[in-house]
């Protein structure tokens, strides 16, 4: 904020500022237009498709894609499918609205957890400083040492798969990134004057992380929050199509793809398209989390 | 010097001693392992043979303890699905992925080091933009869907590659550029923004003014000091490389640690995913060691901080 920029008529302003945004920051808007499109799939998914995920239909299996029937005239190819269906009948379109609610829920879950976790290391590291920081920087260390996948893998092992399994060792495990970053954070923080203030005040210790520091690190926390989304839905999806993530016949994209792998030689486009939509949701994580981290350094 | 290299040394040993206990406890506590031995079908009094069998009646602290005496030793036990022991298995299997992650770490190198360069070179360039780009777009793309790709494009359509297995040199070309794809964003963001700093900095200036042409400044003034950073990024990627080979490995049904991994998780031949899970995290704490340290010789403000 410059005080010496003059201030402009609040009604161009406003709509001054979405263009220059759209101009400015192409790839967050395009990521945001992106995820949106996704989330606003997976919430209405069954107003998308008249099919249901699960339903098999064996006299229609591994049907393609409807583009296959516009350029390379396959003639199997119909509007009723327009993504085609599985080695069972099921409706491709159908799995893959109603999976994109599984990698959500995953990604929206862990990182909540992860982010808890996160934070209370981070921020206790970076407040109190001293022992309280050796240890956290102990554990941030052996956190990292741990082999994510071999572990994720051993643990669903052992527990067994579902989704509540998967949320809960996705959140336990990837919580470095965002210890880190609220550390760094916090001591900047926590050295400022209006942190002295409230000390000398009388305010507690746990009051002035809640109300004066927490506020800072919301913006940070968001950045490292959305790309780490994207981390999370892929480890999701790796565990799944390696057997031992989301149990079958959930519409898991993961799940789609290994799948389809069976498949690789009579289906192509069974391994394409839930590998496009897992890669586009990750890649318009990437993009929201890398915008905002622009948009903050300005 | 001394000091430091030995404080982190201690550091990486109470590392290993966590994660040690941790892995002890997520597959004797967590889970079972007399009734994993013992298998599907299996009655009450089979269990309980194989728990007296094997030893699982005794104190978990007392089998922690003598599972690590043996695990310090080399020693991780039989593999209950091989019958043979953890040690020489994984050691069988080492070599696959070792030579994976080298030629992949060489594939991400070769890709990532010349676009940094030319991108920190040239700021907010069209190659820079390209290069941010690249990052951005790699980092989203699942490994297992690019191995997936790679096999539907290289080897069934244009059948140039093998689909799987791990005999020749030429089964290695396609997972080896799958894996380094998978490791290069990283290097390519590090390695730009180490360089853009020492670029800024006085000596530049002054080698700038002194008439230096460009060429000669980026090899001998800019690169030998924005290598510090990436020889450390270099080693704790190949440390995610060994566990990031588990997904190629099983595609590409190659014989490696990866590949181990995946079997002996599926069929709960806990010894091995120990011995894995340990290995892997020495590996990782072996390297970022290795690097802190020489980063500490290279750059005497790391040592006194």
């Amino acid at each position: 904020m410059q005080p010496s920029e003059p201030i402009p008529l609040r009604e161009t302003r406003r709509r001054g500022r979405l263009a220059r945004v759209i101009v400015e920051r192409p790839g967050l808007v395009l990521g945001m237009l992106i995820l949106g499109l996704i989330v606003l799939a997976a919430i209405f998914a069954p107003y998308l498709t008249p099919y249901d995920p699960y339903d098999q239909d064996i006299m229609s299996r591994r049907l393609p894609p409807v583009w296959n029937g516009w350029f390379l005239g396959d003639p199997q190819a119909t509007m009723a499918h327009p993504f085609g269906t599985d080695n069972v009948g099921r409706d491709y379109w159908a799995r893959l609205v109603y999976g994109a609610r599984i990698s959500l829920i995953v990604g929206f879950v862990s990182v909540a957890i992860s982010g808890f976790i996160g934070s209370v290391v981070g921020i206790s590291a970076g407040y109190f400083g001293g022992k309280v920081d050796l240890a956290a920087n102990f554990l941030i260390q052996t956190r990292l040492a741990v082999p994510v996948i071999l572990v994720a893998l051993a643990a669903v092992a052992a527990f067994g798969g579902s989704l509540q399994m998967i949320i809960l060792i996705a959140g336990l495990l990837l919580w470095d990134r965002a210890a880190v970053v609220t550390r760094t954070v916090t001591q900047q923080i926590a050295k400022r004057d209006f942190i002295k203030a409230a000390k000398a005040l009388g305010a507690s210790d746990l009051r002035i992380i809640l109300t004066e520091i927490l506020p800072n690190l919301a913006a940070p926390l968001a950045v490292i929050l959305t790309v780490e989304m994207g981390q999370v839905i892929l480890l999701e999806a790796s565990l799944s199509f390696l057997g031992l993530g989301i149990p079958p016949p959930a519409p898991s994209w993961g799940l789609m793809l290994a799948e389809a792998k069976e498949d690789i030689f009579f289906a192509p486009w069974a391994i394409a398209i839930p590998g496009a939509a897992l890669f586009l949701l990750v890649l318009s994580t990437s993009l929201v989390g890398d915008g905002l981290q622009k948009s903050r350094e300005r | 010097m001394m000091v430091y290299a030995l404080k982190r040394a201690v550091l990486g040993l109470a590392i290993m001693l966590t994660i040690s206990m941790a892995v002890f406890a997520l597959t004797n506590i967590a889970s079972d392992p007399a009734i994993a031995i013992a298998g599907e079908g299996a009655t009450a009094t089979d269990v309980e043979a194989v728990r007296q069998r094997y030893g699982f009646d005794r104190p978990v602290v007392e089998r922690y303890a003598e599972w690590l005496g043996h695990a310090v030793r080399g020693d991780f036990g039989m593999s209950y699905r091989q019958q043979r022991p953890v040690a020489r298995v994984v050691l069988e299997r080492f070599p696959v992925t070792f030579t994976l992650a080298c030629l992949a770490l060489g594939f991400s190198l070769a890709l990532a080091l010349p676009l940094a360069m030319f991108a920190a070179l040239w700021p907010n360039s069209m190659i820079d933009r390209f290069a941010v780009l690249t990052a951005l777009v790699a980092q989203a793309v699942p490994t297992f869907w690019l191995s997936l790709l790679g096999i539907l494009v290289f080897s069934v359509e244009l059948g140039w590659l093998p689909v799987s297995g791990s005999t020749s040199f030429v089964h290695y070309i396609l997972p080896a550029a799958c894996l380094g794809f998978f490791a290069m964003p990283a290097i390519l963001r590090l390695t730009r923004a180490g360089l853009l700093e020492v670029l800024e900095a006085d000596y530049i200036r002054t080698a700038r003014a002194k008439g230096l042409r460009t060429p000669t400044i980026l090899v001998k003034h800019a690169l030998r000091n924005a290598i510090i950073p990436v020889v450390s990024i270099a080693s704790v990627q190949f440390g995610y490389l060994l566990s990031g080979s588990v997904i190629v490995e099983t595609i590409f049904a190659m014989q490696g640690i990866g590949y181990l991994a995946w079997e002996s998780v599926s069929s709960a031949d806990l010894p091995v995913v120990q011995a894995l899970v340990l290995v892997t995290a020495f590996f990782y704490v072996l390297l970022t060691l290795f690097a802190d340290i020489l980063n500490a010789w290279l750059d005497p403000r790391i040592r006194i901080a």
